[in-house]
């Protein structure tokens, strides 16, 4: 059943309408229990003794000390640790793909690869006497030489991060398409750029934390924790455990925020559960944030060849880049990188591309997803390009863009990499950005501030975004399972696979099953992040909850409806094509006076199953998986390549800066965007998800930074006050528009949202700060483009022009 | 989370405050509102037998005293910002001081100067006025010019057994008198900062520098110096800039001349912010 059916009244419709969190109030009364607020009766907390050491042998490890601690219950080394447990299982391991893999344990043995590697815990009665113990283990280290950098690792000489590698690559990924290097050397005009983009994470506000539960009765695990996808890590969890799958119960509680740092591969995560079983008590860890701050992801240094028409028209392009990915963990980190290699060259019609990604590991920390999930690195190469073009030939960059941008009437539109475009407008969704922001008055006005000395920007970005994707061989799965009940009482409770890390999915599933089954939102009850509540599912990522647990959620509310109307058929007399349910009501169109409460017909789908409801499959009952058209990984004959994303959400950004030469501080004054979800179940939360994503683009543009110490290999920027993220006040007020071209590829024209917004609003950034500097003709390699960077750049171009 | 044990006292007076002091090993830590001490002891980076904490101590009272006030060792940013006896360019400083309420409402002018980081508003604004700083002990009181109050970098002259008692500020600071700081994000501690007084009849000829160097320091200047020399005599001046994870030294000798030049500006025309 994949056809639409238009529900409910048009007028009022729940789909498409910006309702409020449908428990919003909880939250504002702060009763939300997020993983904190758990304290189970007789819980222990834990702590971890970290390697200060980049790179290290542990040649001594003695816990006799902290074993006597009066304070202390257990401690536990990595040798023991390994006695219990197996390797963790990479969400998406390199080996399969043809890359090297290492064996990652829950705490290091032997050998540690990067400073803050976990090699030792401890637990105790309180947090406070966990920490303190640490201090009581004697731990000794033999420093081996370490490297930070993606080139220096690549260097014969660099020290080797894994014994037995012969070098520091995981692998190599390359996509090729046409003959870029002949399109290059036929080019009328090339350009050669390079584009470094630095370390940066994702810093919910709530960070990391666990509680394991070993019930020795039932012999069973309950593991709780702030986890985006618990019936995969509970897999995870079982296999590095050494139990049956039925023996271990992910409960994820209310979530403050995860942004792909919540996703599984944590060495934390088994830890807290083998604590617990040795133990015999709860143990809860709650992250700290200099720990959150050592999650890392996206640096990446692209370096690329681009030829062009003197139109403006790309024909080819070159791009080989390093993804410095840090130790390799379990964690879908590195994954990252093989995503901006597959995503050239987003929304542009290039017909030869010759692009490699080399994964390279050092001893920085492990990565672990981040919102955009290596998309956004993509997007910013290209608008980077698309400027850059644009300098060259002295055009204007939106007319390079529009040049190059796949048409309206070409889609779908197969990319040089294999993906496969669903729909959109991306003409017109430029024009709109244009007219949001008034772009002729603003050049006007960036003309006349220049005779004054004062540099103001105007910086545009399409973006392209791949959402709710699948990867073949690994748990980043493109279906989910969603279950749709309705009782006697005619009210509703949903189960999905899906989760809400903070935001708006639970509440938009609930519109759509409201007005698919005509109840009001206020009879629905939806359940999310359990494994023994609800279907077997993926959580979130990628965009990916309305497309697949919103759809899934979709066609079981269908299944539940089809019942309702026959039901109500019979009772009301009238054919069911004559039949509306809406309002909490099933209502006959043609004689409005008859009608029915749907308590009044569920009823008897239970109570008269052979009688009225006779021939109708008790009980109102649905479970149904989603699993969009648009997705195959059956290689092309042709091609050989796949397509991995059902949806491609895209937007247009504009960022206004003024930027001051003396001392390089830039000032973002107006931010407007233009995005394409598709069909949207919630503006609020559509605009919400893009307003989050935007600022953590901004914030990479010219804040984030998790610099490391060249001395030490430590993490310098090891708290807020040292890695500097936007605060509301950094932010104008967001313009928005949407633009809605249905996905054919989802029943209900959805596309992803969420993770859009963070590379679109990062290379509008780059973009307004180069546009307001391009008098100065300065150009900045290196992000962020903090005001040293900027006015770094500016000193320079000012020495080079003889000034 | 704070993993030592140490003993905290809570002292009734300054009397009591100084003689606990006397009485201390070295690893002591004195806070007002703890709130660079209490992160430090949280993230293990700073190690106490003993924490001396001062809200109790009767330190929190601004006074006026001939043509100077008197501000308490433990006066808050936001009682000073309130209070119209504090000169309107100190008042202006507190308001903006980077945390947010809580912090202006817990963190004092006094903690500040005494924990003297680099990137911060106090060291640099009171350099600036020409404070003049009130240090007890169990032997008695001293003033201490702020020019020698600031040794370096997290380091001031307060001997072991003494503490700050009191800032002794200029009532008037004059009309255009200007705090300028320079700051990479509202989340981030000031880069550089630049404090301008006007002088008698309004002559405009020092600026005090914070954030660019170890420790704060004033440039002084002719009356008529035009841009270059302002930033001329400042950059010159700093000969060791500080440098972190934010800024790095160049970055901040050369900032540290833009935002003087500014400073003055606003000074000279009286529209202080």
């Amino acid at each position: 059943m994949t056809s639409t059916v238009t529900t409910g009244r048009r007028s009022d419709s729940l789909i498409g309408s910006s309702e409020r969190k449908h428990n919003g109030d909880r939250f504002l009364r702060g009763e939300m229990e997020y993983i904190d607020d758990l304290r189970l009766p007789d819980m222990v907390y834990a702590a971890f003794l970290r390697s200060p050491y980049a790179h290290a042998r542990i040649t001594r490890l003695d816990l006799t000390r902290v074993r006597e601690s009066g304070d202390v219950l257990l401690a536990l080394s990595g040798e023991e640790a390994r006695e219990h447990t197996d390797p963790i299982p990479h969400f998406i391991d390199p080996a399969f793909f043809g890359g090297k893999t290492v064996d990652v344990r829950c705490l290091a043995v032997d050998k540690v690869v990067y400073a803050g590697e976990p090699v030792a815990a401890v637990l105790a009665g309180t947090r406070h006497d966990a920490e303190a113990a640490l201090e009581l283990i004697d731990v000794e280290y033999e420093p081996l030489p370490f490297v930070l950098d993606a080139d220096d690792a690549l260097a014969e000489s660099a020290p080797r991060i894994n014994d037995g590698w012969d070098d520091n690559v995981v692998i190599t990924v390359p996509f090729v398409s046409g003959d870029a290097e002949a399109a290059l050397a036929a080019a009328p005009h090339t350009l050669e750029e390079e584009v470094k983009i630095q370390r940066y994470s994702t810093q919910p506000i709530e960070p990391r934390g666990y509680i394991g539960v070993w019930d020795r009765r039932e012999r069973s695990y309950t593991f709780y924790g702030a986890s985006q996808n618990p019936h995969p890590l509970r897999w995870v969890l079982a296999q590095t455990l050494r139990v049956n799958e039925g023996e271990v119960r992910v409960i994820a509680p209310t979530v403050g925020g995860a942004f792909g740092l919540k996703m599984h591969g944590h060495p934390e995560e088994p830890l807290v559960c083998l604590l617990s079983r040795l133990s015999g008590r709860p143990v809860k860890w709650i992250e700290d944030r200099s720990e959150t701050l050592q999650v890392g992801a996206r640096e990446q240094t692209h370096r690329f060849r681009v030829g062009f028409e003197s139109d403006g028209t790309i024909t080819g392009l070159v791009n080989r880049f390093t993804a410095n990915v840090g130790a390799l963990g379990a964690p879908p980190g590195w994954g990252m990188a093989y995503l901006s290699a597959l995503s050239f060259p987003t929304g542009y019609r290039i017909p030869n591309i010759d692009v490699q990604a080399t994964v390279v590991t050092t001893n920085k920390a492990p990565w672990n997803a981040a919102r955009g999930y290596g998309k956004e690195a993509t997007n910013l190469v290209m608008e980077r390009i698309m400027d850059m073009v644009a300098a060259r030939l002295d055009l204007d960059p939106i007319e390079v863009r529009r040049r190059n941008l796949v048409r309206a009437h070409e889609f779908p539109y197969r990319t040089p990499t294999g993906l496969n475009i669903d729909s959109g407008d991306y003409h017109g969704a430029m024009d709109k950005a244009i007219e949001l922001i008034g772009l002729d008055a603003l050049r006007a006005e960036q003309m006349e501030l220049l005779q004054h000395g004062r540099y103001l920007g105007i910086g545009f970005a399409f973006e392209l975004t791949p959402e709710s994707g699948d990867i073949p061989g690994t748990m980043v799965s493109g279906f989910d399972t969603s279950t749709v009940k309705m009782g006697p009482s005619g009210q509703v409770s949903i189960a999905t696979g899906v989760t809400t890390p903070g935001g708006g999915n639970d509440t938009s599933i609930i519109q759509i099953v409201a007005q698919t089954v005509g109840v009001r939102m206020e009879d629905c009850t939806i359940i999310q992040g359990d494994t023994s509540r609800t279907p077997y599912g993926f959580g979130n990522y990628s965009g990916r909850s309305m497309v697949t647990g919103g759809n899934a959620a979709y066609l079981a509310a269908l299944d539940i409806r089809a019942k309702l109307l026959e039901i109500a058929s019979r009772m009301l007399e009238v054919p069911t094509d004559d039949i509306e349910l809406a309002d909490g009501r099933a209502y006959c169109l043609s004689q409005p006076e008859k009608s029915l409460s749907i308590p009044e017909i569920a009823y008897p789908i239970y109570s008269l199953a052979f009688a009225t409801a006779t021939g109708i499959e008790p009980p109102l009952e649905s479970t149904r998986v989603y699993q969009p058209s648009n997705l195959s990984h059956i290689p092309d004959p042709e091609t050989g390549k796949m397509n991995l994303y059902p949806t491609y959400s895209n937007a247009v950004h504009v960022a206004v800066v003024e930027v001051d030469p003396e001392t390089g501080v830039v000032d973002l004054r107006r931010f407007g965007v233009v995005h394409d979800a598709g069909t949207v179940i919630n503006p609020r939360f559509v605009e919400g998800q893009m307003e989050g994503a935007a600022t953590m683009g901004i914030g990479a543009a010219i804040m984030e930074n998790s610099a490391y110490d060249p001395e030490t290999g430590r993490l310098l920027a090891n708290r807020f006050k040292s890695y500097v993220m936007p605060r509301a006040s950094d932010v104008p007020s967001f313009e928005q528009r949407h633009q809605e071209t249905p996905s054919p590829s989802t029943v209900l024209g959805t596309k992803g949202a969420g993770e859009a917004g963070v590379g679109g609003a990062q290379a509008a950034m780059v973009n307004a700060i180069h546009n307001a500097l391009a008098p100065l003709g300065v150009t900045i390699r290196e992000l962020p483009l903090n005001p040293r960077n900027v006015l770094h750049a500016i000193v320079l171009a000012k020495k080079g022009a003889g000034q | 989370m704070i993993s030592d044990r140490y003993d905290y006292a809570l002292p009734e007076s300054i009397e009591d405050a100084v003689t606990l002091l006397a009485d201390s090993t070295d690893r002591y830590s004195v806070i007002s509102g703890g709130t660079w001490v209490v992160p430090e002891l949280s993230q293990h980076v700073r190690k106490a037998d003993r924490v001396i904490d001062l809200r109790r101590a009767g330190l929190n009272t601004i006074t006026a005293e001939d043509a100077k006030v008197v501000i308490g060792a433990t006066v808050t940013y936001s009682q000073a910002s309130a209070d119209p006896l504090v000169p309107q360019v100190l008042r202006s400083m507190a308001r903006g001081i980077t945390g947010g309420v809580q912090v202006r409402n817990q963190g004092t002018l006094g903690g500040s100067a005494c924990y003297a980081y680099p990137a911060s508003d106090v060291p640099g604004a009171l350099t600036g006025v020409g404070a003049t700083m009130r240090v007890r002990s169990a032997g008695g009181r001293r003033e201490v010019p702020i020019g020698e109050f600031f040794i370096d970098a997290f380091t001031t002259c307060l001997e072991p057994g003494e503490l700050l008692e009191a800032i002794v500020v200029p009532a008037d600071t004059g009309a255009g008198a200007t705090h300028l700081k320079l700051k990479n994000s509202q989340g981030s501690w000031p880069i550089v900062t630049a404090t301008c007084v006007a002088g008698p009849e309004g002559a405009v000829t020092s600026v005090g520098i914070g954030g660019a160097g170890r420790k704060p320091f004033v440039t002084t200047f002719a009356e008529g110096a035009d841009d270059n020399e302002i930033a001329s005599a400042v950059r010159e001046q700093l000969d060791e800039p500080w440098a972190d994870v934010l800024a790095t030294g160049n970055y901040r000798r050369h900032v540290a001349g833009v935002m003087a030049v500014r400073a003055v500006a606003a000074a000279r025309t009286g529209e202080h912010s």
